[in-house]
């Protein structure tokens, strides 16, 4: 955002009308007293005084934000300003940067507060989708755990409150230094961001100063591929996967839709080679892909693999091992390799020859419309594997693209991190900058960062909060959020968007490229003109505009790169490893598995609540994570099956006590640690929660490692799962085994070719009264394609940011009182506990004809309105919780304890004692939605907020609301469509058209009547014909 | 009358337990004349020191009582929360005991309304304090539902009134049958209870050596003379709230058991539940006349009054309600097993053999194997056999609202909601507290008002029975000539 001295940068005759008043004295002395650097008041005023600066930063917005709308006033609102209504919300595109892949967002704004953040429909990779990442993101803008000033070590050690002016003379000091010996001793340490400004501020910064080093170093890093494509190619590479042209898709060890950066896309795509009824059109597809999954922990992706054989579970050790011998096979089968790919002498363990054998003849029945994927945390090698794979089977250029990286030379992550602290150590650093990152935290625990920090006699650490690494730095500067200031970010094709803030920095935090210009002292210091001098865009330039208005910079995308192999190295390393063969697995030599969470990622998302709160996908386990273990493996253990244990992890003589959780997929033998947690300096939410992985993580072995041990140190842990775990019981197990097919309807492509009903037959049930018709108006209903749904729980966060949905916290999490509307069900099915599958179905509120709430309630607070929805009427309930008790799906949450008001450590506080929630989270309410007090039910209301605005606008314009118009926000972020809402009655809605299929069921609609308005789409499968599913009851839960 | 002696004296401790087809039961024993049935009734009201034992009770009582609302302050104050209610165990603890304290309401009802109506003159002996333990466990029962809503304060909107709001309450809602059931409860049971008083709190206001004691029941024997035109209304009102009464007994725990039938929940909807739930509650409330009665007599020596013939009787209806109770346990499990439907027959095997499979077993245990000792004459007339035996079916019947309430909810319809449900200290101590509320108002009213029914005993005492004309004793003179 610029600062308003910058005015004049901007267009007059546009902005006239902020230019004078701009110029004005009292205008100016508002600024100096509101703006920037005096952040801390705004959260000691009071509500009044923060709302009028919001005030302001919404004029801001609107002056710096989208463009469109001219702005004519600041505070107060005496003369609104055109267009613009107070609590109408306006949408501005943004990006997010994300493991060095910029997402398109597009961000609601509501009175100058960003509260929503979705996938921008016009961005390559979002499409209107998001992951959940980028839908919680909304919510550290308002976290009060932020780092609110510079920080400043004194003589004793001590933390003092400094200034970014007292911050900025001490650097000129140690610049005057730096400069002396062109910047020898000066080192920079940045996260690897996409960010094209960034670029352009390091070329600056070497410019100024030859000698100063730069490293970048991610502690979850996709360095592999690049280095796998360097391998295969000669020259490192970003690997892009098209997975909506593939219709044989099998992926080495990588979560393709759960926290990978590329997730979205990968969904949508993946979703598109498998949706058999295309709403827009109604017609039935004639083809489905079928995916194949190599993988050392069950993830989403393996869940998703056609049945048991089509996921193989081997330690990831052993996955480069599978690739070999599946290259043998197609080989063997006729297929030509560009390069020499030895095979290893025997198989792992636990890998069937005619699975390898059947996959080969399917891939080769589809040169050109198959692909392969390799995972992060897979060996280079396997990179180049698969890139040679894809190569031979005409896949290049069709079902994967592969584009030139900016920077080719550098070193990995992991080099870069070696090299940097045996400077440090050496002492030829003397003054070390972090920008972003937390390497104290995360850094590879054998280079003992922190302690090669003591040698580092000046250290600045930019950070969003005051963390690990903060507390050893001598100066801490507050980062600003990415919504809160300009910034640029390419996303994986290199397409570039600009970001846009939303509000003017909180906490007075600046961003990377402004602290870079401080740094070098160029004259050029806010963010808004450095991306502008990056980019070459003027703001007064119609493309400047068109970018921020599409969400991208048109035509800066990087054409597809057309590499030849030459893999003259790939033989000799591959044999290399076959001969380093090390010890079998066993209990006594366990291997671990360093993998990204799920959720919180290496750890930067630690103190978003929402996303501790999120039950992890696959385990369910909310605000930890744990060692996943397999049944067989954790019983050889003496891991007990019916409380979470902790153990101790030992590798060398590194030791990690934590809890262990029994996981059905997981190969024997090895055990998945997922990073991340174990955080001390996160935050309130953060801090505390799990155990911290990095501690057994070393430099050479980022990715996995064994020769661990494991042992029972005699002591249960709590573990927070939202289904249970360890109480089932045999009797229970058979029940859930027997409720999943009527809960879920499942079949086989092949099934569905012969008979699209799958067998569903409509209910004979015969009413013995007039039903209610509801034939009149529109009448809302939601289809969920549960074949298309991937279970990634983007949903359940936008549906927790739309509708103001509180966090609970562990303790209320393990009692049962999570407070989502919209969960995802997760029950596994499959032979048995070695190689199940998992089957995921999102629960929200049915909206049920025939509600059975609606009877219960004495005070009619629960009432089906004449449109089908079942609506709730927060002011008028009482909360004899009835309707929770008798609805069937469980869908309806109850505010135990005063959620919303308050922190989670004082719930059990008596209300009148309580210490009252900041503030400052309140500004991420979504205004339309109201907050529910303790003592109130609460539900999925088809996000009816919006339905009201669009039958609004459609009244007001005298028309009917359009099909799509209206999109709940669950089916707004759903990455792969596989929520359609709209109106039933309307024949050609495309929800009519999912409804009208003989196989789309309600769930239990046979047995309690209750006519509920969502309805299922049946998970549909297409194995490999070859590999028929072997027939066998399902698991059920474990 | 002036033939007391024509009267046979029977022995305190007599054995009035057998049955003579020939002859009427006797039912009150000792040196019973009418001087002395008032005098040691009323000697319990009148000592100016309570027995130790009394103040032991009470002081007990008391601190419960004060945990109860120290219990209910921190709970209205901080969210219903606090319990260890949950989602899918929505309802918890407040509505186990508010189920469990009606069902304890209702044998003194039966015992006042419908045996006053088939003329089981037995009943006089304890109908007084079967009637207080009606009145001071719907008092119990009825703070559950109040405390129970998340937004107490607003709990008038179950009221049909008129309002600026246009609101008016669902019929449709089984709660609010249930609160209109449990409101003309308390109204009818009190009404009835006080009713039948008047003429020994008439009694007592003119035995009464103080002036606050005579103020006091005074006021409260409402004028009370004993003229010929006042025993008429009085018996009328009686009969008539009698059969208000029984209507009552019949209806109240079927309304209390419609919050559970009407819902689909399997384990709940059920058309047994009704007269399941009536048997359940007079079941628990002949087990805890039972277990009062026992201690009872013994403490204020009331052994000629409440007789062995009493707890006899007492036991006897136990054993016949419990039968009742294993008789629908039996027919649950063959129902679910009939009905086809897997959520049905989950919901009793889970019952049994799920997580919470002790309780499951414990109230077949306790409501239905535990009365069957009452076959055996003596273990109904063996006090540490009788009394351990009541005290078991109360438990049984506590836990069987547990196992109705918290283990059909914790595992329904869909797997992935199933929670288990724990209470929390919070739980315990509003239970704990509730039995302080009950017992310190029932050793009030044992301290200070007629414990039995002095009026009515009096009338079947064996001289009552003397015929005009004299000559014959009672039994005799049942005697058909």
């Amino acid at each position: 955002m610029p600062s308003l001295s910058q005015n004049k940068l901007i267009g007059k005759e546009y902005w006239r009308s902020l230019d004078e008043l701009a110029n004005t004295p009292e205008f100016q002395e508002f600024v100096h007293h509101e703006f920037p650097a005096h952040a801390a008041e705004w959260l000691q005023g009071n509500r009044r005084h923060f709302l009028k600066i919001m005030g302001a930063s919404l004029a801001l917005a609107g002056l710096a934000g989208c463009s469109r709308f001219p702005v004519e006033t600041l505070v107060p609102y005496a003369h609104r300003p055109a267009n613009r209504d107070p609590g109408v919300p306006v949408y501005y595109t943004t990006a997010m940067d994300f493991g060095g892949i910029g997402q398109g967002m597009l961000v609601t704004s509501v009175d100058g507060r960003p509260i929503k953040v979705d996938g921008n429909p016009t961005h390559p990779l979002n499409r209107g989708g998001s992951d959940f990442y980028g839908q919680a993101s909304v919510l550290n803008v308002y976290d009060p755990d932020r780092s609110r000033s510079v920080m400043k070590k004194n003589a004793s050690g001590e933390y003092g409150e400094g200034t970014w002016a007292s911050f900025e003379s001490f650097w000129k000091n140690e610049l005057a230094g730096l400069k002396k010996n062109s910047g020898k001793g000066l080192a920079v340490l940045a996260q690897d961001w996409s960010s094209p400004s960034v670029a352009d501020m390091r070329r600056r910064l070497r410019k100024a100063l030859p000698d100063s080093q730069w490293f970048e170093y991610e502690a979850v890093s996709y360095d592999n591929a690049r280095e796998g494509t360097r391998l295969a190619f000669g020259s490192p590479l970003r690997v892009a996967p098209e997975l909506a042209a593939a219709q044989v898709i099998v992926s080495f060890d990588q979560d393709l839709f759960v926290g990978d950066p590329l997730s979205v896309k990968f969904a949508r795509d993946f979703a598109a080679g498998r949706r058999l009824t295309d709403p827009e059109t109604g017609r039935q597809a004639t083809r489905m892909n079928r995916l194949y999954v190599v993988e050392s922990t069950f993830t989403m992706t393996g869940s998703h693999a056609e049945n048991s054989k089509h996921r193989i579970a081997v330690a990831a050790r052993d996955i480069l091992a599978v690739g070999a011998l599946l290259a043998a096979e197609l080989r063997n089968q006729g297929l030509s390799l560009a390069a020499d790919v030895p095979a290893p002498s025997a198989p792992p363990p636990g890998v069937a020859p005619h699975v390898i054998r059947a996959m080969a003849q399917d891939l080769l029945a589809h040169r050109g419309q198959c692909v392969l994927v390799a995972g992060g945390d897979q060996p280079p090698e396997m990179h180049a594997l698969t890139a040679i794979l894809n190569h031979a089977l005409g896949n290049t250029g069709r079902t994967v693209n592969y584009y030139a990286v900016p920077d080719p030379d550098r070193p990995t992550h992991r080099e870069a991190m070696v090299q940097l602290t045996e400077a440090m150590r050496r002492k030829e650093i003397s003054t070390l900058v972090i920008l972003g990152g937390n390497p104290v935290y995360n850094a590879p625990v054998d280079l003992a960062f922190a302690q090669a920090l003591d040698h580092v006699p000046t250290s600045i650490h930019l950070a969003d909060y005051f963390d690990e690494t903060s507390r050893l730095c001598a100066w801490h500067l507050p980062q600003c959020h990415y919504l809160e200031n300009w910034g640029d970010v390419r996303t994986y094709n290199g397409l570039i968007s600009i970001v846009q803030p939303m509000i003017e920095p909180i906490f007075g935090g600046r961003s990377a490229i402004e602290v870079l210009a401080l740094l070098i002292q160029d004259p050029v210091r806010g963010g808004y003109e450095i991306v502008q001098r990056a980019l070459g865009i003027k703001a007064t330039e119609w493309r400047w505009k068109k970018a921020l208005f599409d969400g991208y910079v048109e035509k800066t995308a990087w054409l597809p790169a057309h590499p030849t192999i030459s893999a003259a190295l790939l033989g000799q390393r591959m044999s290399d490893r076959w001969k380093r063969a090390a010890a079998a697995l066993s209990v006594h030599n366990l291997e671990v598995v360093f993998r990204r969470d799920s959720k919180i990622y290496d750890g930067r998302w630690a103190n978003n609540g929402w996303l501790q709160e999120l039950p992890e996908p696959m385990t369910r386990l909310t605000w930890d994570n744990a060692a996943l273990i397999s049944p067989k493996t954790a019983q050889a253990l003496g891991i007990g099956p019916h409380k979470s244990h902790l153990i101790q992890v030992k590798i060398a003589e590194r030791v990690l006590e934590i809890a262990a959780y029994i996981m059905p997929g997981q190969p024997e033998h090895s055990i998945t640690l997922p990073l991340g947690y174990g955080r001390t300096s996160a935050g309130n939410v953060g801090n505390g929660a799990g155990f911290d992985v990095y501690t057994l993580r070393t430099s050479a072995a980022m990715d996995y490692q064994d020769g661990a041990t494991v042992t029972l140190i005699g002591k249960t842990y709590e573990l927070a799962s939202t289904q249970n775990h360890f109480v089932i019981g045999t009797i229970g197990e058979k029940a859930i085994a027997a409720r999943i097919p009527d809960l879920i309807h499942q079949g086989t492509f092949l099934q569905f070719l012969k008979d699209p009903s799958l067998g569903h037959k409509k209910s004979v049930a015969v009413s013995l009264w007039d039903e209610h018709h509801f034939d009149k108006g529109y009448q809302w209903g939601l289809a969920v394609d549960l074949t298309t749904c991937i279970g990634c729980s983007s949903c359940v966060i936008a549906c927790q940011a739309e509708n103001n949905i509180p966090i609970v916290g562990k303790p209320q999490v393990l009692l049962g009182r999570e407070m989502q509307w919209l969960r995802i069900d997760r029950y596994f099915r499959g032979p048995d506990a070695t190689s199940p599958q998992a089957v995921h179905e999102p629960i929200m509120c049915m909206q049920c004809e025939n509600a059975p709430c609606e009877a219960v309630c004495p005070v009619g607070a629960t009432s089906t309105a004449p449109d089908g929805l079942n609506t709730m009427t927060y002011n008028r309930c009482i909360g004899t919780r009835y309707c929770a008790v008798n609805c069937p799906y469980k869908v309806r949450r109850f505010n135990f304890l005063d959620y919303n008001s308050g922190n989670l450590n004082n719930l059990y506080e008596p209300n009148l004692l309580r210490k009252p929630m900041n503030d400052l989270v309140a500004l991420q309410k979504n205004p339309q939605v109201s907050i529910r007090v303790r003592g109130v039910m609460e539900k999925c209301t088809y996000c009816v907020q919006r339905i009201e605005v669009a039958r609004v606008v459609a009244e007001r314009e005298n028309r009917k609301i359009r099909d799509g118009e209206i999109t709940p926000a669950c089916a707004q972020a759903c990455p792969s469509r596989a929520l359609v809402f709209g109106n039933i009655r309307d024949k050609n809605s495309r929800v009519a058209a999912l409804f009208r299929q003989t196989r789309c069921y309600g769930i239990l609609n046979y047995l309690l009547f209750t006519a509920p308005r969502t309805r299922y789409l049946p998970k549909l499968w297409n194995p490999n014909p070859a590999l028929p599913a072997v027939e066998n009851a399902p698991l059920g839960e474990q | 009358m002036t033939t007391a002696i024509t009267a046979p004296i029977y022995e305190t401790g007599f054995d009035n337990t057998a049955d003579d087809v020939l002859r009427q039961p006797v039912l009150v024993t000792g040196h019973a004349t009418y001087q002395e049935v008032t005098r040691k009734v009323c000697r319990v009201a009148e000592a100016p020191r309570a027995p130790r034992a009394w103040y032991v009770c009470f002081a007990i009582s008391l601190a419960l009582l004060a945990l109860l609302m120290a219990m209910i302050g921190y709970e209205l104050f901080t969210g219903v929360g606090v319990w260890g209610n949950n989602s899918p165990v929505d309802w918890g603890f407040p509505i186990i005991n508010f189920v469990f304290w009606v069902g304890i309401a209702h044998a003194g009802t039966l015992i006042s309304a419908i045996l006053l109506l088939f003329r089981q003159k037995w009943r006089t002996g304890i109908n007084r304090f079967a009637e207080a333990t009606t009145v001071f466990a719907v008092a119990c029962a009825g703070i559950f539902p109040a405390i129970h809503v998340g937004r107490p304060w607003f709990e008038y909107w179950l009221a049909p009134y008129p309002n600026i709001m246009g609101d008016w309450p669902n019929f449709l809602s089984p709660l609010l049958w249930d609160a209109c059931a449990v409101g003309t409860y308390v109204t009818v049971s009190t009404l009835f209870w006080y009713t039948g008083m008047v003429p020994d709190l008439a009694s007592l206001r003119d035995r009464a050596t103080s002036r606050i004691k005579h103020t006091i029941y005074g006021i409260f024997s409402l004028g009370w003379r004993g003229s010929a035109r006042q025993w008429h209304i009085y018996e009328r009102a009686n009969i008539i709230l009698a059969a208000l009464a029984t209507a009552l007994v019949l209806g109240v725990s079927s309304t209390v058991s419609t919050d559970f039938a009407v819902s689909q929940i399997p384990g709940w909807h059920e058309t047994i539940f009704p007269p399941y739930f009536t048997a359940g509650a007079i079941f628990s409330g002949f087990a805890i006349v039972l277990a009062l009665a026992i201690p009872a007599r013994e403490l204020f020596g009331l052994k000629d009054l409440i007789t062995r013939r009493h707890i006899d009787n007492l036991a006897k209806l136990t054993l016949l309600l419990g039968s009742m109770v294993l008789y629908v346990y039996l027919m649950e499990f063959v129902i679910a097993w009939y009905s086809g439907n897997m959520y049905e027959r989950f919901a009793y095997l889970n019952r049994e053999f799920g997580p919470y499979w002790w309780l499951g077993w414990g109230i077949l245990f306790c409501n239905g194997v535990v009365p069957q000792v009452f076959w055996f004459k003596f273990a109904r007339q063996t006090w540490w056999l009788a009394w351990p035996a009541a005290v078991l079916c109360i438990m049984g019947m506590w836990m069987e609202r547990f196992v109705i309430v918290v283990v059909s909810l914790h595992r329904d319809f869909l797997p992935s909601s199933w929670h288990m449900f724990a209470p929390t200290w919070i739980d315990i101590g509003t239970l704990a507290g509730s039995f302080g509320l009950f017992f310190t108002l029932f050793l009030l009213f044992c301290r200070y008002l007629p414990m039995v029914a002095m009026s009515e005993v009096k009338a079947i005492l064996p001289q009552a029975a003397v015929p005009h004309g004299g000559g014959q004793t009672a039994r005799s003179g049942a005697k058909p000539e």
